[in-house]
């Protein structure tokens, strides 16, 4: 009996044991399982870090690569205001050249040019009609004068 | 060229007192020579005369040093002048090799003298007229086109087509060529027996002077004196090689004859004012300056200028300048000499110069010397010498180039100059500025225009403007040197020659039949530029503006039209206005006659080709 | 104005000339092999050759539908294609080349021009083609000791024949009987070849003598001359507008020895009434040897001594300018 009863202990003891180890390896498994699982979750983060991070980056050179174009375009308009403007009275303000693109400042070089052709053909039709009317005049005032001369 | 009277100064010869001329006679033709030898001529006139009959007296008209190519003679007979007359008529009366008689009735004087007139033009008038061109409305030039066999003059009209505006035009003018006299008053043809003056609003001929085979006709810049130049290759050893004439009275000043010159073509230049001609010969190394009108030669001696190579008589003094290649480390001397003193007033040797030229500036203000010089073996460099005639005991300035000079050109009336340096067919244009004189005096760079692809310097007649140009290919370029800018750039094929009008308004560019271009056009240009007319002128040799004669108006008239130029503009605009008005409404009018001509002719035959179709 | 540059002959042009409808160009050279090419006008495409001559071809014809040309050449024969095909329908051989050929009005007959040459003394024969290859020509006119003929054609309604000289001559020709009917000499010298404006109202003849001439077709009374510093090689007239067109330069063997530049190789436009010209249009390489308007007039083709056919399409300024 007695030693029925010590079986039966022994028993439950082993049971109680391998319970208490199953509890054990249970909380590990769920310990590591979670350790397993921050550790995926912090991966994930840090990928998603350095995906935004170079990301950010690219943005940032791209901004920085369009301000480089957008200064050289800006210099090369200031240049050929420069250039348009020279010897000329109508200069364009330099205030302006914001918003200015390529083809309006090429359409307003166009124009430029053809009122410097226009400014040039006007000059020398005035020139032109200055000497037609100077040699007129001269030649006017001379008749009378021809006629004393030949009269003597 | 036949024998006409030639008595424009007779009306003031004739004696009053004799009442009968039945039995005098006119001679014309006899040769001139000088007063002491009137009596040997006399005796000659007589000899050739008494072969009709009995001869009465012979007068010989003369001055103090010539006598003056004609004569009166009188005979105790009728039918001897009669005689006379007819021989004369049937080709002359021979005197001797070289002169050949004409006589004319005594009577036919008298009825000038009583107003029946037997000679075609009015002396007064044709004086007056000579002018009328000048008395323009529109105060417009004229230009002469030559082109082979016909000839026409014309007047420069902006708002019409040349050939709207022909003065005269004819066939078989000139045997040669034309030309205008230097003050524009007369029209020259030149013929195989002589060259021919016409003038007045008709140009009628007005003069002939005889020379077998002329090839030069030259007018003193006064307009008073010619010479001529025979072709010595054709003309006959009798014909003079230089013949020099009064113009007005057609008279034969003196010749000379062909053996003179020994082969050596004779090189004449007239002086400014008409006073003087200078006759060149390089072989002799010697200068004759003759004094007008008694052509009698300065101090009976010509100046010996051991190598003289070419001279050049100022426009407005006379200063004669002239240049001597280099010989036997004698260096090359560009002189500018005095006349009749001949004192040098200036001069200016330089060492290896292997050609040079002389240039005058148009108002005689400056004079330059284009001198290519060899430095070594090969290489040569330019030089330039300019003088500066007015000022005290003419300064002379050198500039170096370190390029050849190929071409030189004073701007007219103004103190500029422009080169043509390098190498064709791309040299370089330079502009330079003498400035006035002083301490500052100095030769200017203005600008250089690297590599333009022309060979030829044109200054308007009014400076400022100039026009380069590749002469026998094309280009031409117009230029502002005031503003330094080009004007315009444009393109004449082949074009041979440039002229500027009088004014300094229009450029016509042409191309001459006598340089072998096959298409002859020219174009008039504006003085900027602008192309005004262009015309085919089939066989065109010539273009030539007519010149005018110096200004009449004295600078503080011209300053003050300056002034009030503007008040004429409105004038002078209404005019143009009116002009291209009822020049524009002419052509429309042409025009549209012209166009309903065409749909009439071509509405009848559509009608006539629509029935015919359907049949 | 814009050109299209047809780039395909290697040799000079002799004859351009459009379709009635206005789409197609037909162009002949001296090529040997591919003497003669067929274009679209809108783009200038090439739609095909017409192989067969072993010689320069002279001249072309189309007939009203475009269906049948007609080539004459250098190889002493006359051949007619099929336009769509390619295909030679036949080849009718003669003693010396064929200078020129064209249709009749209806298009039944075709009239041909021999070359004087060598012994031979040229022909002006009359073919009916209505029913494919003909055996024998319908009329023989022997042109004999005459000055040499440049180019025979149809009078309008076919009403006489007219040939064009080297004298500057225009005989004109029964149809029937091939008998001498008149002569018209206006040009002094000789006529290089004659076209009519596409109402056929009116004939412009193009001539040595630097000039070309607008004759009133039926009548030949000349009613109007333009004037050139050149030997006009070329001329049409347009239907649309009151303009000619004239084209020539230099004589071929001139044109090395000078730049293009100034050799004036341009199609000078002139006015057809007022007879001033008015303007020009440059491009070639040489002197340009033929020229069509086409039927609607808004476009013109030129072919030249330097192998290039210009097709050019008029802006729309062209019609608004107006000069008068």
């Amino acid at each position: 009996e007695e030693n029925k009863k010590l079986l039966a202990r022994r028993a439950i003891i082993e049971r109680r044991k391998e319970m208490a180890e199953h509890i054990l390896l249970e909380k590990q498994k769920q310990e590591e399982d979670l350790l397993r699982r921050q550790l995926a979750e912090r991966e994930a983060a840090e990928r998603k870090r350095l995906i935004a991070e170079s990301e950010r980056r690219e943005q940032e050179r791209l901004r920085k690569e369009k301000a480089e174009t957008e200064a050289l375009q800006k210099q090369m308009l200031m240049e050929q205001v420069e250039q348009m403007n020279k010897g000329k009275k109508k200069a364009i303000k330099i205030e302006d050249i914001e918003g200015l693109d390529q083809s309006t400042l090429m359409a307003k070089q166009r124009e430029q040019l053809e009122a410097q052709q226009e400014e040039l053909h006007r000059r020398m039709a005035n020139t032109l009609r200055r000497i037609d009317y100077l040699t007129r005049a001269f030649r006017e005032a001379e008749q009378p004068l021809l006629v004393e001369q030949h009269r003597k | 060229m036949e024998h006409k009277p030639q008595v424009d100064e007779f009306g003031l010869e004739v004696p009053a007192l004799v009442e009968d001329y039945s039995l005098h006679i006119i001679v014309t033709g006899l040769p001139i020579t000088t007063t002491k030898k009137v009596e040997k001529l006399e005796q000659v006139v007589r000899k050739v005369f008494g072969k009709f009959g009995e001869v009465a007296n012979t007068s010989l008209p003369h001055d103090e040093e010539n006598t003056k190519g004609f004569g009166f003679i009188e005979f105790y007979d009728a039918q001897i002048v009669g005689k006379v007359l007819r021989k004369s008529q049937q080709g002359g009366i021979t005197f001797d090799k070289k002169h050949t008689l004409a006589a004319y009735p005594m009577n036919a004087l008298l009825d000038l003298h009583n107003g029946t007139s037997f000679r075609e033009i009015e002396p007064f008038q044709e004086k007056k007229d000579l002018f009328s061109w000048l008395q323009d409305t529109y105060c417009r030039d004229q230009f002469a086109l030559h082109q082979c066999v016909k000839t026409s003059v014309h007047w420069m009209d902006p708002h019409q087509k040349p050939d709207a505006c022909m003065i005269k035009s004819q066939k078989n003018w000139t045997d040669a060529y034309v030309c205008w006299s230097p003050r524009g008053s007369y029209f020259i043809t030149i013929h195989h027996q002589g060259v021919a003056l016409w003038g007045g609003s008709d140009f009628a001929k007005l003069h002939k002077f005889p020379h077998e085979h002329v090839k030069i006709a030259e007018f003193s810049p006064c307009e008073r004196y010619l010479f001529t130049i025979t072709d010595s290759d054709r003309a006959p050893e009798s014909t003079p090689a230089v013949c020099v004439w009064e113009v007005e009275s057609s008279t034969l000043l003196r010749s000379f004859p062909i053996k003179k010159f020994e082969g050596e073509k004779p090189l004449l230049q007239w002086s400014f004012d008409g006073q003087y001609l200078a006759m060149l010969s390089c072989e002799k190394g010697s200068l004759s300056v003759y004094e007008l009108p008694s052509m009698n030669m300065l101090e009976d001696k010509s100046i010996k200028i051991p190598n003289i190579r070419s001279f050049s008589w100022s426009p407005s003094d006379n200063f004669l300048a002239y240049w001597t290649a280099e010989i036997e480390n004698q260096p090359t001397r560009v002189v500018i000499l005095e006349i009749p003193s001949r004192t040098e007033l200036a001069s200016r040797t330089v060492f290896k110069v292997k050609d040079c030229a002389i240039y005058w500036h148009n108002k005689g203000d400056y004079l330059a010397a284009r001198m290519e010089r060899t430095i070594q073996k090969k290489t040569s460099i330019s030089s330039l010498e300019i003088f500066r005639v007015r000022e005290k005991s003419i300064p002379v300035e050198s500039m170096e180039l370190k390029k050849t000079v190929l071409n030189f050109a004073f701007e007219n009336n103004g103190n500029r100059f422009c080169i043509l340096m390098g190498e064709y067919p791309r040299p370089d244009v330079a502009f330079y500025e003498i400035s006035s004189g002083g301490k500052n005096s100095e030769i200017k760079h203005l600008n250089t225009i690297e590599k333009r692809n022309v060979n030829a310097i044109f200054w308007s007649p009014q400076g400022k403007f100039v026009v380069l140009a590749a002469v026998k290919s094309g280009e031409i370029e117009f230029w502002n040197v005031d503003q330094m800018e080009c004007l315009a750039e444009e393109e004449h094929s082949f074009c041979t020659d440039i002229v500027w009008d009088p004014s300094g308004r229009y450029v016509c560019s042409y191309s001459s039949c006598w340089l072998n271009i096959p298409e002859t056009v020219y174009t008039i240009w504006s003085a900027v530029g602008q192309p005004l007319f262009r015309e085919n002128a089939d066989k065109l040799a010539q273009f030539i503006w007519r010149p005018r004669p110096p200004t009449l108006l004295s600078k503080e008239q011209q300053k003050k039209i300056k002034s009030d130029l503007k008040k004429l503009s409105e004038k002078y605009a209404m005019q143009d206005r009116v002009l291209s008005d009822s020049v524009a409404s002419g052509l429309l009018a042409k025009r549209q006659s012209l166009r309903q001509e065409y749909y009439e002719w071509r509405n009848k035959r559509l009608a006539v080709v629509e029935s015919e179709r359907q049949e | 104005m814009y050109p299209i540059q047809l780039k395909a002959h290697e040799r000079p042009l002799t004859w351009v000339r459009y379709n009635a409808d206005g789409d197609l160009i037909f162009t002949c050279s001296k090529d040997q092999r591919d003497g003669c090419m067929v274009w679209y006008v809108e783009n200038g495409e090439r739609l095909g050759t017409y192989r067969g001559h072993t010689g320069a071809i002279w001249m072309c014809d189309v007939d009203y539908s475009s269906t049948r040309l007609i080539t004459g050449a250098a190889d002493n024969t006359w051949r007619m294609w099929d336009v769509q095909t390619g295909n030679e329908l036949f080849v009718v051989n003669e003693e010396t080349p064929v200078r020129s050929v064209q249709f009749d009005e209806g298009c039944n007959r075709v009239v041909i021009l021999t070359d004087r040459i060598m012994g031979h003394k040229g022909a002006v024969k009359v073919y009916n083609v209505k029913d494919g290859k003909p055996s024998e020509p319908e009329l023989v006119i022997p042109l004999g000791n005459r000055v040499k003929a440049t180019m025979a054609v149809f009078a309008p309604l076919n009403k006489q024949i007219f040939t064009s000289h080297d004298d500057g001559s225009i005989s004109v020709w029964d149809p029937v009987e091939g008998k001498l009917l008149g002569q018209v000499k206006d040009h002094e010298d000789g006529i290089f070849g004659m076209k009519y404006s596409w109402d056929k109202l009116e004939l412009i003849t193009f001539s040595k003598d630097c000039t070309a001439k607008l004759y009133d077709a039926s009548s030949l009374e000349c009613l109007k001359t333009y004037v050139t510093e050149r030997p006009v090689n070329a001329a049409a007239v347009s239907p649309a507008h009151e303009r000619v067109i004239l084209g020539g330069g230099q004589e071929a063997g001139e044109v090395t020895t000078t730049s293009t530049r100034v050799g004036k190789f341009q199609t000078r436009f002139f006015h057809k009434i007022y007879e001033d010209e008015i303007g020009s249009v440059k491009g070639h390489f040489g002197p340009i040897n033929t020229l069509d308007f086409s039927p609607d007039g808004k476009s013109f083709v030129s072919g030249a001594e330097d192998g290039f056919v210009r097709l050019h399409h008029f802006d729309k300024d062209y019609f608004e300018t107006k000069l008068e």
